[in-house]
């Protein structure tokens, strides 16, 4: 896309109007039978969400004429036994921590203050779901391998020791506490907290609607940053944590085991002092009905957001229906976040209904800490896995900081990466045709609501969090052009066309995935959307997020539930559909008459629907109440992600490592996959010994990843890779060839299709590793060989 | 067209039309099934490098109901010929598995390299009619010896694959499936004048509404089309075709909608009280795997399975290949075989017994060419009866089946009525050899409709 003074708009209409979606053709012969190999959207035609108490949820499971069929967020509270039919899933909910007070006088050495979180740790009192581990990095994160040695099972179980034990603080989480703990309102010496991974990421800036999350938002690394640094007092510890994490954020290492070393030294900063320290994690548990008639399956569960994820609601079927039927779920607690796409949605109901009528361009796979493509692909391109910088093509765009305006980057100007975007474009729920404005407005607003300070004419601390990286790394974009392609059911045949953008990037991560997260050309939701709120912040009506509400004593912004603010914003539009009001960001992209069309086509929306929660994602807002919100399918062939998408992520596959063994420079592992098989409406698990040819779920091939780390006396990460199969079925790890000669520690997990949940570690002592000094020797039968 | 002066009875017993619980699927066998015999001491060198078959199927999108079953018949028969040493006790199966949601111009592309890159031995699967006529003639023009488990469109060899060499296809041609429900209609219920249809706005419901009711026509003497439905692909709301349908006051309810949405439509149904004003029939309501529909299904109403299959067929277990391959099936998969599994699993026992009879002719392993001329006019015994695969055309004939649903004790889900099991013989209702097909004197739909319209008597 090129933007010149003479005639801009004229120069890019032909892109904008190419983004037309999804055409329907009948061609005249016969040839389909009743199969169709594609349907847009998921399974349920309906989704019923309906903040529930955990009393009424156990009442709503056995509710005989329309039984709730998933609760969300907590446990239903039963009376009695757990009804048959019922089966749980688990994930990540919170992390307990200990944390000093530094006003205790007992506790200002570093000596005592480590033994008094021990002594802590010593007096908790876990029910069941609270696992004690003292160590920020969980079996639920991702990069846990790379952990393996600091949670062994003997440090796993605090023993108190003849020492007095500190006193908590009253009024935190004391119910995790044994009895005989001693508790005080003044004078205490450490409290006992627990934060859970959501309010974690929320407080770090993580939206949870249409922004993209950080690459690495659910790493283990990233959240004890969040959670440990507040704690540290020191300025050279602060320091030091500051200077790690940017290393790692910033993608400043040479390789894997650069990263991990750096992850393991951040850990280390962060819980070196001991003033504030892990000491277990909740999981969470949830349930679901597996009743053979009104029963669900095909369940995927995050590790750390569990059924609250974007991927269960693609992947959910209802047992008694192949495809539609409504899925009830229950969610806890009540709602309390406003429903806006740019600072709100961020309590559970709202990332319950944001993933359901949302549709960001990557998804986050549930059982690891990566992302899966949406409605976003990337796409090679020369400069693909080449490590050096590239140019910024002069007639590349950047918003300008503040104002928000896309001004031509001009000449002489680089970056580090690019990255090519193939995007799934689609219609609006009101009927709007997806332009290239929808794509590039959400950097205008980034930039003109998140750089400027406090004191800025438009600026919200919540969306400069949000959008601190894209506001940092990007460098530019360009619109290519739009690529059509068709896909052809039954005997119709659809053509979808997909803009290909470039986007310009100080950010230079291994993979390219990792690098598109980072600020990738999408939005749920359309310009004028987006125009619509910010105009209503702008003249007083609302404030964007929860915390600049309270701060200008407004209401918080809400598309839909609000009758105050729904009767404003729909004067607003009407007033906007008369002059063509388009922000200024956007008055080479969009002209007056386009930008009438699009208010018009609210107005229509908002008068048929009662709400502005216009976006293109696989469900749409068909009616709400405080008990209940109820989306509808989009059945349209406009929307073009389908059925069955996301169905890998259901059931992962499990790896067991059964054996490990030294031979030579070479380490062996043998495993096991435990899977679940689907068998009639049921899934039964499965264990067996991992083969190529091993399937499982609807007979999907298991992919095994595997990683290895080895790690020596020192706590130097000395190697970690990959392991290759054999043809014996056994995974290898070579031993590199730089391997100092020494004695090292091997830890091996295989993550069978990516699933790094709570995995098998094998672990193996290497004595007298290492090939230098060794003259290639292959180590002998003295090496001591570990059992997993 | 014949005016011959014949009443419904007759026609219907001239059709082979069979109902209740003696329905059988074929006359007993006079050889065992190939699954069930020990094959003799090939004759020849026969290599032991392991033979490599693609399989293409829906492993994802809605088409998966129907491909996860092709592809559990497809290893279930691989794991048993393995198990016995391999086809002529050698040569192994070896799978390599494609997901047919790929789209048309991806499966071509993936047959060419399965072809060409993987050198297959045979390519197998294959579950839409829009997919089998773009790739039959890239399977004729490699060479790639195919046996299409469905896709199973008059049109592959009515118009896209006319001369058929290397393609074959063992499911019953998609014809059948309305005139198959229209017969066992008319034998049910014929006073049933009045008929409203729902069917789906595509292809497939088309050719339902057009061979239903040209066969229907010429049972039930003045019929009268009172309400159409044409439910746009991906409706979810089926209730204004369903209030259409019985505000027109039918005395018959015929559809073929199918999958995901023939479940949301009888459930809205239900509502409507549509079960109880008038008579239903689907040809393909119990098309997929037996498990998927719900114990809420309307009873007695006429259930169809895409003409083919079904698994209790035919009840007291009188057909020993079906009772032999249903417990297989469950042992293996602890569930019931649908149509695509029978298909896909006697395929390979199909081409098995193909091998075998050209290795007693010529020795050694045979050539493709001896394998075809083995498969063609063959008749073989499956779970669903006798098959006959027909020299001109290739297409596999076997008893059309339908029935009427019912629940038993012995299911958690509703199955066909065994004693109310309908057969047709297959040849008694589609088109013969070398009958024109569309644009060849006539331009009918099909061949089988026109034949149907020119020769089947107006019944009094």
């Amino acid at each position: 896309m090129s933007l010149h003074p003479a005639s801009p708009r004229a120069r890019i209409c032909g892109v904008v109007l190419g983004l037309i979606c999804a055409v329907v053709t009948v061609p005249p012969s016969a040839q389909a039978d009743h199969a169709v190999s594609y349907f847009p959207s998921f399974y349920p035609h309906e989704i019923r969400i309906e903040p529930l108490d955990p009393e009424g949820a156990a009442r709503e499971f056995v509710n005989k004429s329309d039984p709730l069929h998933v609760y969300v967020g907590t446990a239903p509270s039963f009376s009695g036994q757990i009804p048959q039919h019922l089966k749980s899933v688990e994930s990540l909910k919170s992390l307990v921590t200990v944390s000093v007070n530094p006003q205790s006088s007992r506790l200002q050495a570093r000596e005592a203050r480590c033994h008094a979180i021990e002594q802590a740790a010593a007096a908790l009192d876990a029910p069941p779901d609270v696992v004690i581990h003292p160590y920020p990095i969980t079996p639920y994160h991702a990069d846990y391998l790379g952990h393996a040695d600091r949670v062994s099972p003997a440090n796993a179980t605090p023993t108190p020791t003849g020492a007095p034990t500190p006193t908590f603080r009253a009024g935190a989480d004391a119910a995790l506490l044994s009895p005989r703990a001693r508790v005080q309102a003044t004078d205490w010496d450490v409290s006992l907290d627990e934060t859970s991974v959501s309010a974690l990421l929320i407080d770090a800036g993580v939206g949870f609607n249409d922004w993209p999350a950080p690459p690495w938002t659910k790493e283990g690394w990233f959240q004890a940053y969040q959670l440990l640094r507040p704690s540290l007092s020191q300025a050279n510890d602060q320091k030091q944590a500051d200077e790690l994490y940017d290393r790692l954020t910033h993608n400043e290492f040479r390789d894997r085991t650069e990263q991990i070393n750096l992850e393991r030294e951040l850990l280390a900063a962060l819980i070196g002092s001991c003033e504030r320290a892990v000491v277990g994690y909740r999981l969470r548990r949830e349930f679901y009905t597996d009743d053979f008639s009104d029963g669900i399956e095909n369940i995927a569960v995050d590790s750390q957001s569990g059924l609250n994820s974007a991927v269960f609601l693609r992947t959910v079927k209802l047992k008694d229906f192949l495809w539609n039927g409504t899925l009830r779920i229950g969610i806890d607690p009540r709602p309390t976040a406003a429903w806006n796409p740019i600072a709100g949605f961020n309590d559970a109901a709202g990332r319950l209904v944001w993933s359901t009528v949302g549709d960001n361009a990557f998804l986050p796979i549930p059982y690891n800490s990566r992302w899966v493509q949406n409605r976003a692909e990337i796409r090679t391109t020369d400069e693909s896995g080449i490590k050096r910088s590239v140019r910024v093509p002069d007639d590349a765009l950047m918003p300008e900081t503040m104002a928000g305006r896309f001004g031509q980057v001009g000449p002489g100007h680089g970056a580090m990466t690019k990255v090519l975007y193939r995007l799934s474009a689609s219609n609006f729920s009101d009927a709007s045709v997806m332009e290239a404005a929808d794509l590039l407005y959400p950097y205008a607003l980034a930039f003109r609501w998140g750089a400027g300070g406090q004191h800025a004419g438009a600026h919200d601390p919540e969306i400069a969090a949000a959008t601190r990286l894209i506001r940092e790394r990007l460098r530019g974009l360009k619109l290519l052009r739009v690529e059509e392609t068709s896909r052809s059911v039954a005997d119709q045949t659809f053509t979808y066309r997909s803009p290909i953008i470039e986007i310009y990037l100080d950010n230079l991560a291994f993979d390219e995935l990792e690098n598109a997260l980072v600020a990738p050309p999408w939005s749920s939701v359309p310009w004028h959307v987006l125009a619509l709120m910010e105009a209503a912040v702008e003249r007083g009506i609302a404030a964007f997020s929860r915390g600049e509400a309270e701060r200008r004593h407004l209401p918080w912004l809400d598309l839909v539930r609000d009758p105050a603010q729904l009767k404003t914003f729909r004067a607003l539009i009407k007033e906007f559909a008369q002059t063509g009001y388009r922000p200024a960001a956007l008055e080479s992209l969009v002209g007056p008459e386009a930008a009438k069309a699009r208010w018009q086509l609210l107005d229509q929306f908002v008068e048929a629907n009662g709400h502005l929660l216009v976006t293109n994602g696989p469900y749409r807002l068909k009616s709400w109440s405080p008990d209940a919100f109820v989306f509808e399918v989009v059945r349209e062939f406009t929307y073009p992600v389908g059925l069955g998408t996301f169905n890998g992520f259901a059931y992962p596959a499990r790896a067991l490592i059964t054996a490990m063994e030294r031979a030579g420079d070479l380490v062996l592992v043998s495993t096991d996959a435990e899977f679940a098989v689907k068998q009639q409406r049921d899934h039964r698990l499965v264990r067996a010994p991992l083969q190529p040819d091993t399937l499982r779920g609807t007979l999907l091939p298991i992919r095994p990843e595997s990683h290895y780390v080895v790690i020596g006396k020192d706590g130097r990460v000395a190697a970690a890779g990959s392991l290759v199969r054999q043809p014996d079925h056994r995974f290898a790890a070579s031993l590199p060839t730089t391997l100092q000669s020494g004695v090292y520690t091997l830890f091996a997990a295989i993550f069978l299709d990516g699933n790094t949940i709570n995995p098998a570690i094998g672990r193996i002592e290497l004595r007298d590793s290492g090939t230098i000094g060794k003259a290639g020797r292959a180590g002998g039968p003295k090496d001591e060989e570990g059992k997993p | 067209m014949e005016h011959r002066n014949v009443d419904r009875r007759s026609f219907l017993n001239q059709l082979g039309v069979v109902v209740g619980s003696a329905a059988a699927a074929t006359a007993i066998p006079a050889v065992k099934p190939a699954s069930a015999q020990t094959p003799a001491a090939p004759k020849g060198r026969i290599p032991d490098t392991p033979l490599k078959f693609g399989h293409m199927t829906f492993l994802t999108g809605p088409g998966a109901v129907l491909g996860e079953p092709s592809l559990k018949g497809h290893i279930l028969a691989a794991e048993e010929i393995n198990a016995q040493g391999g086809i002529l006790g050698k040569r192994k199966i070896e799978t390599i598995t494609a997901d047919e949601a790929a789209g048309t111009d991806a499966n071509v592309k993936e047959l060419r390299r399965m072809k060409l890159s993987e050198k297959i031995d045979l390519f197998t699967g294959v579950i839409s009619s829009g997919n089998t006529p773009a790739l039959g003639p890239v399977a004729e023009e490699l060479g790639a010896l195919t046996i299409f488990v469905d896709g199973c469109t008059d049109f592959l060899w009515d118009k896209a694959v006319p001369n058929p060499k290397f393609a074959f296809r063992i499911t019953n041609i998609q014809s059948a499936d309305g005139v198959t429900c229209a017969l066992a209609a008319a034998q049910a219920w014929p006073e049933a004048k009045r008929v409203a249809h729902i069917h789906p706005d595509y292809s497939y419901g088309r050719n339902a509404f057009d061979h239903f009711n040209i066969a229907f026509g010429k049972l039930v003497p003045g019929i009268q089309v009172v309400s159409e439905g044409w439910p746009k692909l991906g409706t979810t709301d089926f209730t204004a075709h369903i209030t259409k349908a019985m505000s027109s006051n039918p005395d018959l309810i015929v559809s073929s909608v199918w999958g995901g949405d023939y479940v949301a439509m009888y459930k809205q149904a239900l509502r409507y009280g549509m079960f109880n004003s008038a008579k239903f029939a689907s040809t393909i309501a119990f098309g997929v795997a037996p498990h998927a529909i719900g114990k809420d299904h309307p009873e007695g109403v006429i259930a169809g399975v895409h003409a083919n299959y079904y698994f209790t067929f035919p009840p007291g277990n009188r057909w020993p290949a079906n009772k032999r391959f249903v417990e297989k099936y469950y042992k293996r998969w602890n569930e019931y075989p649908n149509f695509q599994s029978d298909g896909a699993y006697h395929t390979l026992y199909m081409y098995k017994t193909a091998v075998e009879k050209a290795n007693k002719l010529t020795g050694g392993w045979p050539e493709e060419e001896a394998v075809i001329s083995q498969l063609e006019g063959m008749y073989f015994e499956t779970a669903a009866g006798d098959l006959y695969i027909r020299p001109d055309n290739h297409q596999g004939y076997k008893d059309a089946v339908t029935g009427f649903s019912k629940n038993v004790p012995e299911y958690p889900f509703p199955i066909l009525d065994p004693n109310r099991m309908v057969t047709i013989p297959i040849r008694n209702i589609t088109a013969p050899p070398h009958w024109p097909k569309p644009g060849n004197g006539h331009n009918d739909p099909t061949a089988t409709y026109n034949w149907i319209k020119e020769t089947w008597p107006q019944v009094a």
